[in-house]
């Protein structure tokens, strides 16, 4: 009985919202239900996590004792056959135990296999390829969210590995600029994408957070590899790209969640742009500030918390590297900080204080 | 009635007739933040970004100068820092977890205070007697204020000023022995702050420290059992583990808590591996172990859960 009543809740809800009719199939099970009976304590979802790593991590010992890594042919068998095998896990069982014992199969069978065709000297470009298309088999196949969320970042990370293996002088913040933008794609269009693949939403969050993790976590690795980043006008330009990127984000913002006029929209959009102007020295701020905004629009908690911190991180990065003495760091700190306060207790007054908030 | 669950609007398109759009506008304004919770980002943003560049800003200025600042004027700077923030801890009228959070914050400059002090007179102390003294100092506010983060800040400065005694001052300490008395010593800390709990607040409603605190002590006994069973055999370590594990698996049982008996088991688990490991580390026994446990762990998770069940049932 409950059930049916909060069917009829929910279609209320959608109807009053979006002013249509809404049918529900007859094999709609309300999420509640769906998560009493597959409810986990965090206490075993740890247990399930620490359980299949450590499992594995034993395995892959054995392995290593057993000699078997001096055989290319026997680790490519065994790298096929543990990707198969954490393919076909997830789709048998849904607990987290197999879950994560499925995930460690998969990064040991992608262990064996990049390091098979290392030994057979084979060409950097073709293991790329081939990676990229093992990995999109998983996610099409596997419907696990730790597979998605792997696999996602194994492609964006070959294919990063073949665009510089291919165009060796690329500035690395180009490719931060388009993935910038393909990210405030996904975040925006997430009920398009949701409504044009029925099954997508097995896939889209898995792969939302993998794009949100490399795109925050690709500075940090250029920064740990010393990459050259090429000529600093490439560096402005992909920074413009960004700030335009948060521009639209927060015109849209102002317009559709806070709703504002037209007019004020447009006024507060500028006034941000000019605000942010400084962050195109460094894109890897802005790229922390966009991810900031994306998260919280959406309410992706563990998104927002991650970019925080990466944003922490980059702007202390940034302050770290600039060849000034303490002092006159300090005095940038200090007068950044006062604007700031300044601007905030001028929004407060022209716009906060006449909110309840 | 259960509230609208944001998964349900989420599979909207895969089990409803719903257009695009209609789920563009649901999720806005179902889902997503609305109006309120922007302003008070924008509000609290702007606040945390300037109080925070400000306070590095004069950071910075004093790392810029710290050199040439006379000795009185660095102690006087830190003490001064103390005090103010001590008196308003308490003649500020803000909520009460103000006013912890600023003692915290107290007892932390305690400890720059002392560092400072060993700098500037290079007294030749070492670690061992900073930490102590720290540890000493900061005990009356840990003990009056009642509030988990500092109480955990404590528990962390005895296990370093134990480490440091073992390192520093008791160099016969062998590993297993200041690992052992590590286990003990955590051991003794959460179990009296378990038995306390109906008594005091303080672990009422900060579980999560206890938690911690267990975490700490089965590390620390699972290590010192590992390291007994592969390396060098100690009857006492044994008797310890086995005391305490049966203790904490009887109580466990007894007041229905998953998060120890999970801790104990586990903790169990890794031992029999490292047990079957001190036998042989061929390629045979590797492979056993890895066998070993996945089938434990499946067996322990599947029990527990049946436990939680039959727990829930019983409520």
């Amino acid at each position: 009985m409950e059930n049916k009543e909060y069917i009829q809740k929910l279609t209320e809800v959608v109807e009053q919202v979006s002013s249509e009719k809404i049918k529900f199939t007859p094999s709609f099970t309300p999420s509640d239900r769906y998560r009493e009976k597959n409810k986990r304590s965090f206490t075993i979802n740890i247990l399930s996590l620490l359980g299949g790593f450590l499992a594995s991590l034993a395995f892959v010992l054995f392995l290593f004792v057993s000699g078997f890594y001096k055989s290319e042919s026997s680790l490519i068998i065994f790298g096929l056959f543990f990707i198969s095998a954490s393919i076909l896990i997830p789709r048998y069982s849904k607990r987290i135990f197999y879950d994560t014992t499925s995930t460690c199969f998969y990064l040991i069978g992608f262990g064996c296999l990049v390091f098979s065709t290392t030994s057979l000297n084979i060409e950097e470009n073709i293991v790329l390829s081939g990676s990229i298309i093992i990995a999109l088999t998983t996610i099409l196949i596997a419907h696990s969210y730790l597979l998605t969320f792997l696999s996602t970042l194994i492609i964006i990370s070959c294919s990063i590995i073949l665009i510089h293996l291919n165009i060796p002088n690329l500035n690395i913040y180009i490719i931060l600029a388009l993935q910038g933008v393909l990210l405030t794609y996904i975040y925006l269009q997430e009920a398009s994408i949701l409504h044009q693949y029925k099954k997508a939403a097995k896939i889209y969050y898995p792969l939302r957070s993998a794009l949100t993790v490399s795109f925050l976590t690709l500075p940090l690795v250029y920064d740990m590899l010393d990459l050259a980043f090429g000529y600093k006008y490439y560096t402005w330009a992909s920074s413009s790209v960004l700030l335009l990127t948060i521009a639209y984000l927060l015109y849209h913002t102002f317009l559709k969640n806070i709703m504002l006029n037209k007019h004020k929209a447009i006024l507060s959009t500028i006034g941000s742009l000019i605000f942010l102007a400084p962050t195109i020295l460094y894109p890897p701020i802005s790229a922390g500030i966009l991810v900031i905004l994306l998260s919280f629009r959406v309410k992706y908690k563990t998104g927002f918390v991650v970019a925080i911190i990466a944003f922490i991180y980059f702007i202390s990065r940034y302050y770290y590297d600039l060849n000034y003495t303490l002092l006159t760091k300090s005095v940038f700190l200090l007068a950044s900080g006062l604007i700031i306060l300044l601007i905030y207790l001028f929004i407060k007054k022209a716009f906060l204080d006449n909110e309840k908030v | 009635m259960k509230k609208i669950q944001k998964e349900d609007i989420i599979n909207l398109s895969e089990s409803s007739n719903i257009s695009k759009q209609a789920l563009a506008k649901t999720l806005e304004e179902k889902v997503y933040n609305d109006r309120s919770a922007w302003l008070l980002f924008i509000r609290y943003g702007f606040l945390a970004l300037g109080i925070g560049f400000t306070i590095a800003g004069l950071i910075f200025f004093f790392a810029y100068n710290w050199s040439s600042i006379p000795k009185f004027a660095k102690m006087g700077i830190v003490q001064g820092l103390l005090i103010v923030i001590f008196v308003l801890s308490i003649v500020l009228k803000t909520p009460p977890q103000i006013g912890k959070i600023l003692l915290t914050a107290c007892s932390v400059l305690v400890g720059v205070l002392f560092a400072v002090f060993g700098q500037i007179y290079q007294t030749g102390a070492n670690a061992f007697d900073f930490f102590l003294a720290w540890t000493i100092f900061i005990t009356l506010w840990v003990f009056i204020t009642n509030f988990a983060p500092l109480s955990l800040l404590y528990i962390v400065l005895i296990n370093t000023t134990l480490v440091l005694y073992s390192q520093q001052v008791a160099k016969d300490w062998s590993f297993l022995f200041i690992t052992g008395l590590l286990f003990l010593l955590n051991t003794l800390i959460s179990a009296t702050a378990l038995a306390l709990k109906t008594k005091y607040s303080l672990f009422q409603r900060s579980n999560w420290l206890i938690y911690v605190v267990s975490l700490a002590a089965t590390s620390f006994g699972t290590v010192a059992m590992v390291h007994s069973v592969i390396d060098d055999f100690n009857t006492y370590i044994t008797i310890q583990y086995i005391v305490v594990a049966g203790s904490v698996l009887i109580v466990a049982i007894r007041y229905k808590d998953i998060y120890h008996l999970t801790l104990v088991l586990f903790s169990f688990i890794i031992v029999c591996s490292a047990w079957f490991l001190s036998f042989s580390d061929g390629e045979a026994m590797l492979l056993f172990i890895s066998v070993f446990i996945l089938t434990a762990i499946s067996f322990l998770i599947k029990g527990v859960l049946h436990l939680q069940k039959k727990w829930k049932n019983g409520e």
